[in-house]
């Protein structure tokens, strides 16, 4: 049985976290373009089976398949009027899938679009939908809520104060960062720790992006700014090539899990993989920071 | 005489107001709405993509001089007469089928735009049939391809060949980008442009036709 998320994060040992979902349900059968949390209430199985997946692999916490479980995804296939129950689903087969000793970090992900003033989305109500989604999230059982893959401050600022006003557990807010170590918004690690630790983040991450070289200088950003606050890195296995119309990521586990192991020594607590990681990714992620 | 280097930094600092504010004091002054547009408003969107691609700026810069742009376009656009100003060419752009992440797609559009091409947004998730449709209906000579995801790459393949089934491959031109794709993947594909960023779709396009 795992102890108190908290605890674990205090205690500063390595927690292991997942790799990619969306490329594992497409081996399963998701087709490219696809409402990926649809799959949560139509191929329960086969999201249960990611989850197991990466548990089996050594992750010690397993992120919920909800990741665009937002009004504004959700609403590009219609299912905005399933909000509540997709994501209290994801949460729930994420549960079923990894047993007890696993914890579950409920998936959240940017709209998409613009606050005002350079967008049209109202800062209150993007708020309040990220609440909703956290709480059907904590709901279905997630120990922790992570809002990740985000570019904007404003927004990421916004689902993390939408998520602490609604539920109790831990909040993981983390970027995508890109050319010249800043996010496409042009936000820096540095500006993001800040804000989002005033927001009510408990833990700072990176995820996803194609360039690895970034990784190192944004940990020892975030470490240099707030030495207290876990890290979270989950970076991308390197940039895709299209090898006879497929993507073939060039970082293998191998070289993936010492990457890892240079992460850990360089302070981060929570260590996964995004686009392109698997769970052999992750089985050498495991391998090299328990080590 | 209009002061058009304060006209280009007005959009550069993507100022609405100075932007429209110096367009219409030129319009009132007799300065050619055309000049106003050469000479004022595209210089000043060219150092925006520029700046893009130089890291120097990013996403919220270019929205803000998009609009800057815009605003001032929207002042000059009923003075301006058939013939004034000839656009570079006509853009049908979209992201393709099964992809709805449309930010750099409107990035893309935005610079063609501010660099004189007539923009045919066809939005997200857009099928080979309707980029077909729009060069057989809207005179479009460019079709812009854009793909976020690796799993939603091989559909700009697919939009190329069904341009090529068509027998329209040879009146368009055909520019992609996207976070996945590169240069190997156009030549693979056979696309005329690949622009890594929105800012270098301009000159890349611009590049084809010199």
């Amino acid at each position: 049985m795992r102890i108190d998320l908290r605890e674990r994060l205090a205690s500063g040992r390595a927690l292991v976290v997942d790799g990619a979902t969306g490329t594992q349900l497409q081996a399963r059968g998701l087709p490219a373009g696809a409402c990926s949390e649809g799959w949560n209430l139509d191929h329960p199985d086969a999201v249960r089976a990611v989850a197991a997946a990466y548990a089996a692999a050594g992750s010690d916490l397993v992120y919920s398949n909800s990741f665009g479980g937002n009004p504004w995804r959700l609403a590009h296939h219609g299912l905005e009027g399933e909000l509540a129950a997709l994501n209290r689903r994801a949460a729930e087969l994420a549960r079923e899938g990894v047993g007890d000793d696993v914890y579950v970090a409920g998936s959240m992900g940017p709209t998409g679009d613009f606050l005002a003033p350079l967008g049209l989305l109202e800062p209150a109500a993007v708020e309040a939908a990220y609440g909703q989604q956290a709480a059907a999230l904590v709901a279905g059982g997630a120990d922790a809520i992570v809002c990740e893959t985000f570019a904007a401050l404003d927004e990421l600022s916004a689902a993390v104060r939408g998520a602490r006003a609604a539920v109790e557990v831990p909040i993981v807010a983390s970027l995508t960062y890109g050319r010249g170590g800043r996010t496409m918004m042009g936000v820096t690690a540095t500006d993001a720790v800040l804000a989002l630790v005033e927001a009510g983040a408990e833990v700072i991450g990176l995820n996803c992006g194609d360039d690895l070289e970034v990784v190192p200088l944004v940990l020892a950003a975030y470490r240099a700014t707030v030495p207290e606050l876990p890290v979270l890195i989950k970076p991308n296995a390197g940039m895709p090539a299209i090898v006879a119309g497929t993507p073939v990521w060039p970082v293998a586990p191998a070289e993936f899990g010492q990457l890892a192991a240079g992460w850990r020594a360089a302070g981060a607590t929570l260590l996964g993989g995004c686009c392109g990681t698997s769970p052999e990714h992750l089985a050498a992620v495991a391998a090299a920071v328990r080590r | 005489m209009a002061d058009f280097a304060a006209m280009q930094e007005a959009v550069i600092k993507g100022n609405l107001g100075e932007a429209t504010r110096l367009t219409q004091e030129a319009l009132d002054g007799g300065t050619a709405p055309a000049a106003i547009v050469n000479e004022g408003l595209i210089p000043g969107m060219l150092v925006v993509g520029e700046r893009f691609k130089n890291n120097e700026y990013y996403v919220p810069e270019v929205l803000i001089a998009a609009r800057a742009m815009k605003g001032a376009m929207a002042l000059v656009q009923p003075h301006l007469k058939e013939g004034d100003i000839e656009p570079l060419g006509t853009v049908a752009i979209g992201t393709v089928q099964g992809d709805l992440h449309d930010i750099g797609k409107n990035l893309v559009a935005m610079m063609l735009e501010g660099a004189g091409y007539k923009i045919v947004d066809l939005g997200v998730d857009v099928s080979p049939e309707k980029f077909i449709d729009a060069v057989q209906s809207q005179g479009v000579t460019v079709i812009a391809l854009s793909a976020l995801l690796t799993t939603t790459m091989p559909s700009i393949g697919k939009t190329i060949e069904a341009l090529n089934a068509a027998g329209l491959r040879e009146k368009v031109t055909v520019i992609i980008g996207g976070a996945p794709v590169t240069e190997a993947y156009r030549k693979e594909v056979g696309a005329d442009a690949y622009a890594p960023d929105a800012g270098s779709a301009v000159e890349a396009l611009k590049g084809l036709a010199a």
